[in-house]
């Protein structure tokens, strides 16, 4: 298997939908990146809420349920429930400012 | 010790012995003429020297041994040898094919005289010399011959360890006593200066199998004695030293079985080692054991065992998954050394089957979509538990579920896709459970195709194992397949529709709409704003986002993040329509236009998977009176704009020099003036100007201010044609300079075109804006400046 190409992947999905893959290096979770992509996006929302409300169905990995473990903020609490749902829709929109759309 | 009398008589073949003088014996053809007395040891040399001629002679022998040889037989000549008494009776005869020497030996003979035939049988072929002479030789004196005896081994130079199993070897011969001699051997260890006995008496079989004592020596030799039934005896001793060295382990090596074999109960296996020593690898003995499990006793497979380096073994019918072998190797001197299998092997009670495992192939996703992987396991028996890890590209696929289909539905499924680009899958193994023999599915794996991407993804088997009901690996060949990506690309579009003109101090409503053509998990976006002139007051959601999560952050000034979504799992709907609406107020004291942009915009499906999203702004264009101040000859003439809903009551024009802070009332106007020219200002002085609007309630709002100067004498422009008018548009002006410069300016201020009017009597412009595009409908202003003296024309476009 290619190992680059899903890190391209990563990077044109940065690209184009201003994720930022800012303070994401190898080896490191992100905070919220639940769907483990390397990036903090609003899919990273949809894949923890999609895991709490069902969590057989939409299974997480390990890291991804590490990242998504964001309340309390820093250290987590080692439950995904609504208030990891909560935490991250914050960390999204505290980690705005990017460019697209931009006139 | 002499044995009964009797004659015995022996036939041997022995070497050449001393020549004597030439052939001096004829005539002695017959009997009657035999030459002789021959006498002991005497060497005869003679000739047959015709096809007729034979030669005799006649000794007269002392009681005891007789021993008549021939040697030297021309080359190529056949000559035998016949001893005969008197009555001319043969007594024996030497008669070996070709030229080879003959010999006659009596034993134990009474003394007579015996008479000696030496004849060419062959003759009558020419096979005779007369040229090359034999030689013939009698012994008959009643000494006794003692035995010879030659050491083989040791004979020096040896190393042999203490305690192991060596050979001795000798040769030993004694004709006259049939070879009958008793031996002895003797053992130095200082080089032959003492001797000790090693063993007496014994057989002359030509070996005697010593084990080497402790005794350690540089200059050991070993002394083999014989001694023949008369007590002659004759001794060979080692030609140099020997070695005999203090005892080492041995070394040894199990190579197989080394672990992770499969045996099955009852097959013959081989069981290999490698063992030496330094008292020799073929002196150590073997011996092999089985253990079944870690702690289980050692079961002995062979013992005593020659050092040949393998062993066939007929598998223990014990069924194990830890069994072990062990060999040990033991040396002469009683050491031992010993391996174990470094791993396990398991025994089976009967033969594994095999399986073929296959992912489905054929499989075409369009991007955005989830398709389902079929994994089937065709076999000829049960299985009981499956485990396989599959590679896949994380930047085309996503690997979502795994369950197990139809054949293992029984079977428990774990799903681990901690690894981008793997997922793994296991099916059991649950105890008593199976699945029934056959070809199909038994599991399930989905996968999601990402957006923007085509093409052909790989999936890829990189391990698999089949565990058959005895949970025994089966033999197993995994294959892959290849999955079809659609490209697909879908989008959202956001949009702002902000309110053309609004008042200081309104509330605007600013809609956010969205066009999607394909359902929604989240959307999230950052308007930015200018805080100068408008504050957020509150989001309200759409009809598309009814229902949804609303979280939005205002904490950065000139930014309000919003983001919908649902909490208890839910969709965007398709289509088109309002998301949310922003409410605005506007600031009191903002003139001019702002712009409401679209910062960070982000929409996922419901999947999670990210689409992209094109975000077009607006801006706004609050109700603000626009002054402007122009250059006019003998004075500055004053413009400015009126919103359409303005309730003035009077208008007030303020002036100021340009280094002045404090401006001083200039004019009071009618609310209905819309242009006011300051005849007072000094030429070649620059004024700063203010307008100052009453409104009914009392209230007093200053706008500006805008700088103005007095025109130079020969600046004249006229007034611009057509205005309104949405074609081409004509400004006359006169009296300019070289450096004149002619901007079109909207009503914020900001530079719409710059022309050129140099040279000519008018300045002519498109109606486009420097971008070459046509300027929207509304106010602008046609400004020149050359020099100090500026113009300002105020110009209305109207759509075409």
């Amino acid at each position: 298997m290619n190992r680059h190409r899903p890190l391209i992947a990563v990077f044109l999905l940065a690209s184009l939908f201003a994720a930022s893959l800012a303070g994401a290096r190898i080896g490191e979770i992100l905070p919220g990146d639940a769907d483990q992509d390397g990036a903090l996006t609003v899919a990273d929302l949809v894949t923890l809420v999609n895991h709490v409300g069902d969590p057989a169905g939409h299974p997480l990995t390990t890291l991804g349920r590490t990242a998504g473990d964001v309340f309390p903020a820093e250290r987590g609490d080692g439950v995904l429930d609504a208030r990891d749902v909560s935490e991250l829709a914050a960390l999204l929109l505290k980690a705005g400012g990017g460019k697209a759309g931009d006139r | 010790m002499r044995r009964g009398f009797g004659l015995a008589l022996t036939i041997l073949v022995l070497g050449a012995g001393p020549v004597a003088a030439a052939d001096s014996f004829e005539p002695n053809d017959t009997q009657a003429e035999a030459f002789g007395p021959i006498l002991s040891d005497q060497v005869v040399v003679s000739y047959i020297s015709t096809a007729t001629d034979v030669d005799w002679y006649f000794v007269d022998a002392d009681s005891g041994d007789l021993r008549i040889t021939l040697t030297d037989v021309p080359p190529g000549i056949d000559y035998d040898l016949s001893l005969i008494d008197a009555n001319g009776a043969l007594l024996a005869l030497s008669d070996s094919s070709g030229n080879q020497d003959e010999q006659i030996l009596v034993l134990n003979g009474a003394s007579a005289r015996f008479w000696i035939l030496v004849d060419a049988p062959l003759a009558g072929l020419g096979q005779f010399s007369a040229t090359e002479p034999y030689r013939m030789t009698a012994t008959f004196n009643a000494q006794n011959i003692p035995p010879s005896v030659t050491l083989l081994t040791p004979d020096g130079g040896e190393v042999w360890p203490v305690g192991s199993s060596r050979e001795i070897t000798w040769s030993a011969s004694d004709p006259e006593d049939a070879d009958t001699v008793a031996i002895s051997v003797d053992l130095s260890l200082d080089d032959g200066a003492t001797w000790t006995s090693i063993a007496e008496d014994l057989d002359n079989s030509g070996a005697f199998a010593w084990t080497v004592p402790d005794t350690p020596s540089e200059t050991a030799r070993v002394r083999v004695r014989a001694v023949d039934r008369d007590g002659a005896s004759t001794a060979d001793t080692s030609a140099a030293p020997f070695r005999i060295t203090a005892n080492q382990p041995p070394t040894v090596t199990l190579l197989a079985p080394t672990g992770g074999e499969a045996w099955i109960a009852g097959d013959t296996e081989t069981i290999l080692w490698s063992a030496d020593d330094d008292g020799g690898a073929a002196a150590l003995r073997i011996g092999i054991e089985f253990r079944a499990g870690g702690n289980g006793a050692w079961t002995a497979l062979g013992t005593d065992l020659e050092n040949s380096g393998s062993f066939n073994w007929p598998v223990s019918a014990t069924v194990t998954d830890s069994g072990r072998v062990r060999v040990t190797a033991v040396d002469g001197g009683g050491a031992t050394a010993s391996d174990t299998t470094a791993g396990l092997f398991s025994i089976h009670s009967t033969p594994l089957g095999q399986a073929l495992l296959t992912l489905e192939s054929g499989i075409t996703l369009g991007a955005g979509t989830t398709g389902d992987v079929a994994i089937s396991v065709n076999h000829d028996q049960p299985f009981s538990a499956i485990r396989l890890l599959l590679g896949f590209d994380p930047g085309h696929l996503a690997a979502r579920t795994a369950s197990a289909a139809t054949r293992a539905a029984t079977l428990p499924v774990s799903v681990d896709i901690d690894q981008p680009g793997r997922i793994e899958v296991t099916l059991g193994p649950s105890a008593g459970t199976t699945v029934a023999a056959g070809s199909g599915p038994v599991a399930t794996v989905r996968f999601l195709a990402r957006f923007g991407f085509s093409g052909v993804d790989s999936l890829r088997v990189i391990e698999a194992t089949v565990l058959d009901p005895d949970e025994r690996p089966m033999t197993l060949h995994a294959t892959g397949t290849a999955v079809a990506l659609v490209d697909f690309e879908a989008g959202v579009t956001l949009a702002l529709n902000g309110p053309g003109n609004t008042a200081p101090g309104d509330t605007i409503e600013v809609p956010v709409p969205m066009s999607a053509n394909l359902d929604l998990g989240a959307l999230r976006f950052d308007l930015a704003y200018d805080p100068g002139v408008l504050a957020p007051m509150a989001v309200e959601q759409g009809p598309r986002t009814a229902g949804m999560t609303l979280a939005s952050d205002t904490t950065a000034t000139g930014r309000i993040g919003l983001l919908f979504y649902y909490p208890a799992g839910g969709i965007l709907p398709p289509g088109d329509g309002r998301a949310c609406t922003i409410r605005f107020r506007v600031a009191a004291d903002a003139p001019g236009n702002t712009d409401l942009r679209f910062g960070t915009t982000e929409a996922s499906t419901p999947e999670g998977l990210l689409v992209p999203v094109t975000a077009a702004g607006d801006s706004l264009t609050p109700a603000e009176p626009t002054l402007t101040a122009e250059a006019a000859v003998g004075g500055v003439r004053l413009g400015w704009t009126r919103p359409p809903e303005a309730a003035w009551s009077a208008i007030r024009i303020l002036r100021a020099a340009a280094d002045d802070s404090s401006p001083h009332l200039l004019a009071v106007l009618s609310p209905d003036a819309d242009s006011y020219t300051d005849s007072n200002a000094t030429p070649a002085s620059v004024f700063r100007y203010w307008l100052e609007v009453l409104d009914r309630l009392g209230g007093v709002r200053r706008y500006g201010p805008v700088e103005g100067s007095v025109a130079a004498a020969g600046l004249r422009v006229g007034m611009p044609y057509p205005n309104p008018g949405a074609g081409n548009l004509t400004w006359p002006v006169a009296g300019i300079s070289v450096g004149a410069r002619v901007e079109v300016l909207d009503t914020a201020g900001r530079l719409v075109r710059r022309l050129s009017p140099a040279g000519r009597g008018v300045v002519l412009w498109d109606g486009r804006g420097a971008d070459g595009r046509r300027v929207p409908a509304g106010v602008y202003f046609l400004r020149l400046r050359d020099g100090d003296a500026s113009a300002v024309r105020r110009i209305i476009r109207l759509a075409r």
